[in-house]
């Protein structure tokens, strides 16, 4: 036991340990308090831009100026060109919509003659982007059904 | 709590632990909220899979093939061009069920395999499993793994054909791997 002027002294020596066990905890409690964060607001985040892309790859599904008969997942081969491209983007603007896209369908079917299209921009790295594959038809006027994959990918700037 | 003497350091040191002790615990309350925040991700694929069944079984049934054939009960080969999903599984259906083997549709170029080309071309086979089932009265035909998991989306096509009160049923079942 110590007397006098010193004691003082001797007790912050004696709680040093204490004190650095009570800054780890703080530490590591903080650590998960900022990654609990973090990762509630990157699953809102995912959440809005995976809505946006469901919500955009429906409407390009009954885009009317590129299907084939008004048939919502069916287009026209016809119609799958560079003018429909620039439908495409008349009426899905990115300035508007507040994300970038990219549409790629591809022709998988057995015929020889395939219809592959794509609009949009070409998929820029990003720190969040949403791709969704959707099957669909590609209609001819033979009386051709081509069965594709329209693949859409959707990003923040 | 405090005490007096050598024993000072040992009792600051008691505090610390438990308070480290309790931070710890809250800390593995927030990760567990936080884990299970992104694991609840794998709901809203399962809803997903209903629409990705519905879109894959419209794809699938209205596609056609350039050409796709079959064999008859006198051994003939009959050839159809540009015919659709649908048609050759209903064709099928009624023929087995009239007397045609199951086996006739059977090898490169048939009925089976080009419903099979198309149904594989659809369907994302490194992430999501399949069966296609067609049933008209005592006769059915498959594609694909035999289903049955529990986090399956099926969809269900019903033709009802004139004079007949049992449908032709076909139903595409997808689930993810």
């Amino acid at each position: 036991m110590v007397v006098g002027d010193e004691a003082g002294t001797v007790d912050i020596f004696e709680e040093i340990p204490a004190i650095l066990v009570v800054i780890v905890a703080v530490f590591i409690f903080l650590m998960t308090i900022a990654e609990g964060f973090v990762s509630y607001s990157e699953r809102r985040e995912e959440d809005r831009l995976t809505q946006q892309l469901e919500s955009f790859c429906d409407s390009i599904l009954s885009f009317e100026l590129l299907l084939f008969g008004s048939e919502i997942g069916r287009f026209d081969s016809f119609r799958l060109d560079a003018e429909g491209r620039e439908k495409l983007h008349d009426s899905f603007r990115p300035d508007m919509l507040g994300f970038h896209y990219n549409v790629t369908i591809a022709d998988v079917g057995l015929y020889e003659e395939k219809y592959d299209w794509s609009a949009g921009e070409e998929v820029r790295e990003s720190a969040l982007s949403r791709t969704t594959s959707v099957p669909v038809i590609i209609s001819n006027a033979y009386g051709q059904n081509h069965p594709a994959m329209m693949r859409v990918t959707i990003w923040e700037v | 709590m405090r005490s007096i003497g050598n024993t000072n350091g040992q009792a600051a040191a008691f505090d610390a632990i438990m308070f480290l002790a309790i931070l710890l615990v809250a800390s593995t309350l927030i990760l567990g909220v936080s884990t299970h925040l992104r694991q609840a991700e794998d709901v809203s694929e399962f809803s997903d899979l209903h629409t990705l069944t519905t879109r894959t079984s419209n794809a699938l049934l209205g596609s056609t093939v350039p050409n796709a054939s079959y064999v008859d009960v006198e051994g003939g080969v009959i050839v159809s061009k540009d015919i659709s999903v649908l048609d050759m599984m209903v064709e099928e259906l009624l023929l087995v069920q009239s007397g045609v083997p199951e086996n006739n549709f059977d090898g490169d170029g048939r009925y089976n395999h080009r419903i099979t080309q198309v149904l594989s071309s659809l369907v994302d086979e490194d992430r999501f499993q399949f069966e296609l089932c067609g049933r008209y009265m005592d006769v059915s035909v498959s594609f694909g793994e035999a289903g049955g998991q529990t986090d399956t989306a099926a969809r269900m096509t019903e033709i009802f054909l004139p004079g007949v009160t049992q449908p032709i049923q076909i139903t595409l079942s997808i689930w993810p791997c």
